[in-house]
């Protein structure tokens, strides 16, 4: 066994994952801290002002990140959940469980800073838009796959059956985005083509900062999250209790 | 004869014997389609445009709410325990059964809407794209209801668990067959949504049997 695989296959295992995970995580956080904190001053203070829309392309530092994200973290689940289903890791579903509500809470300020940013700059909040549908129906799958992970008593069947759910939904996500698309060419000209074709560096180099950032601070959570979710799954293993006792 | 084609008669005849399935959908369907002229506008103009989206969301939820038993019973009675023991194919037997269930409660509804296309003022030359959509889309959509009732199969009252978990997977499903429709009526081409719809339906129809097979599984843990 190659060093490599013999790091997943001990990765793998909760203990080790539990131990590994705490020095992981806090180098992720404080990642995400001096990102966040250098990207916010490079896109608040340090980039002009847009010639069209003032100062409001600021709200993008959020706006972009957050779809970003939401995005991220559904394949992060879907490609837990196919480990999950494949080789049985029982880490693999706790990290699908956890990441959820993360990526539902992206996507809902994804969806709540793109609508304010819609209202001054093309005067409506919500256009049914291939991207802003795509984003409401990624939304809705989040809401089906934490609901259905906890409608069951046995915690194993959930985590399974909404396994399935994100396959089904990774697969569907681009359909529906081409759908919209597709309908939104039939009837009316798109409303926007994303934003101005070329950024200025000033304005783009704080952008990447705080996706990059964004990234770690979903890595830090979700390792933080999927802790506990270790920690509830194997409550009746010897290794918890001395965790816990300690 | 070939005891598939047996399985098939069998659940035909299962299903149809037991009445309520096949009507309360059919009911359902007809009354929500009555409530959209009350409610909005009885101008034929707007009842037009409307048609077909109303037709394709009705039967959607038709639909949907429908298949919420569709392996309940099976489930109950060990009948899924056995398909899943059987050395014979889950897969080939899903979709007969999916295929069975909706002979008997989706073929009276696309039946039943040429009346709803008079109902609601749909030019009647438009009536054959209308069908066509709906015979592809009802097959799609009851195997993605299926998916839904495959996994909550072990859980009570979970009718709207599944729509809620498989109505944003089928949005797609939705705009190209309403949209199909549309276009037949305003004098379109429709063909490329027929295609589009035509495309999901086989691929649906391809995938979805193994993940319903996965998802029975999974409620007895194997």
């Amino acid at each position: 066994m190659t060093p490599f695989s013999l790091f997943f296959h001990r990765l793998a295992s909760p203990p080790y994952f539990y131990e590994l995970s705490k020095p992981w995580g806090r180098v992720f956080a404080w990642l995400a801290l001096v990102l966040i904190l250098t990207a916010l001053y490079g896109g608040l203070w340090l980039a002009p002002r847009d010639f069209q829309q003032g100062n409001g392309y600021r709200i993008m530092y959020v706006h972009v990140p957050s779809a970003w994200m939401s995005l991220f973290v559904f394949m992060v689940m879907a490609v837990s959940a196919f480990v999950g289903l494949i080789w049985r890791l029982r880490l693999a579903y706790a990290v699908a469980a956890a990441s959820a509500p993360l990526g539902a809470a992206f996507t809902a300020v994804a969806l709540v800073t793109g609508s304010l940013w819609g209202k001054p700059m093309w005067g409506t909040y919500w256009v049914w838009d291939a991207r802003l549908t795509s984003e409401l129906i990624l939304f809705f799958l989040y809401l089906g796959f934490i609901t259905l992970n906890r409608s069951f008593e046995d915690q194993q069947t959930g985590d399974r059956a909404a396994a399935i759910l994100a396959l089904v939904g990774a697969i569907d996500v681009p359909i529906v985005h081409y759908s919209v698309d597709w309908w939104q060419t039939l009837h009316q000209g798109s409303s926007f083509k994303g934003l101005t074709s070329e950024i200025a560096p000033a304005m783009l180099w704080p952008l990447l900062v705080m996706m990059a950032g964004f990234t770690f601070y979903y890595g830090w959570l979700v390792l933080w999250r999927t802790r506990s979710e270790i920690l509830l799954r194997e409550s009746d293993r010897e290794w918890t209790r001395r965790v816990i006792g300690s | 004869m070939n005891p598939w084609i047996r399985f098939f008669r069998t659940e035909v005849g299962l299903s149809w014997r037991e009445r309520r399935r096949v009507l309360l959908p059919l009911v359902f369907f007809v009354i929500v389609a009555s409530l959209f002229p009350l409610a909005m506008s009885p101008r034929p103009e707007v009842l037009k445009l409307i048609a077909p989206g109303v037709i394709w969301v009705d039967a959607m939820l038709a639909i949907f709410l429908g298949l919420e038993s569709l392996f309940r019973q099976d489930y109950e009675e060990g009948v899924l325990e056995q398909w899943i023991l059987s050395p014979s194919s889950l897969e080939l037997r899903v979709f007969l059964k999916v295929i069975s269930f909706w002979t008997v409660t989706s073929l009276p509804l696309i039946a039943m809407s040429p009346i709803l296309v008079l109902w609601l003022s749909f030019p009647v030359r438009a009536l054959v794209v209308l069908l066509v959509g709906l015979f592809l889309g009802t097959i799609t959509l009851s195997f993605l209801g299926a998916l839904g009732a495959a996994l909550t199969v072990s859980l009570r009252q979970s009718g709207m668990l599944v729509a809620i978990l498989l109505l944003p997977v089928a949005t797609p499903i939705l705009i190209f067959g309403a949209h199909s429709a549309l276009l037949a009526s305003e004098k379109q081409n429709p063909r490329p949504a027929l295609y589009l719809l035509a495309t999901l339906f086989f691929l649906t129809v391809g995938l979805v049997p193994k993940a319903i097979s996965t998802a029975l599984k999974v409620s007895y843990e194997v």
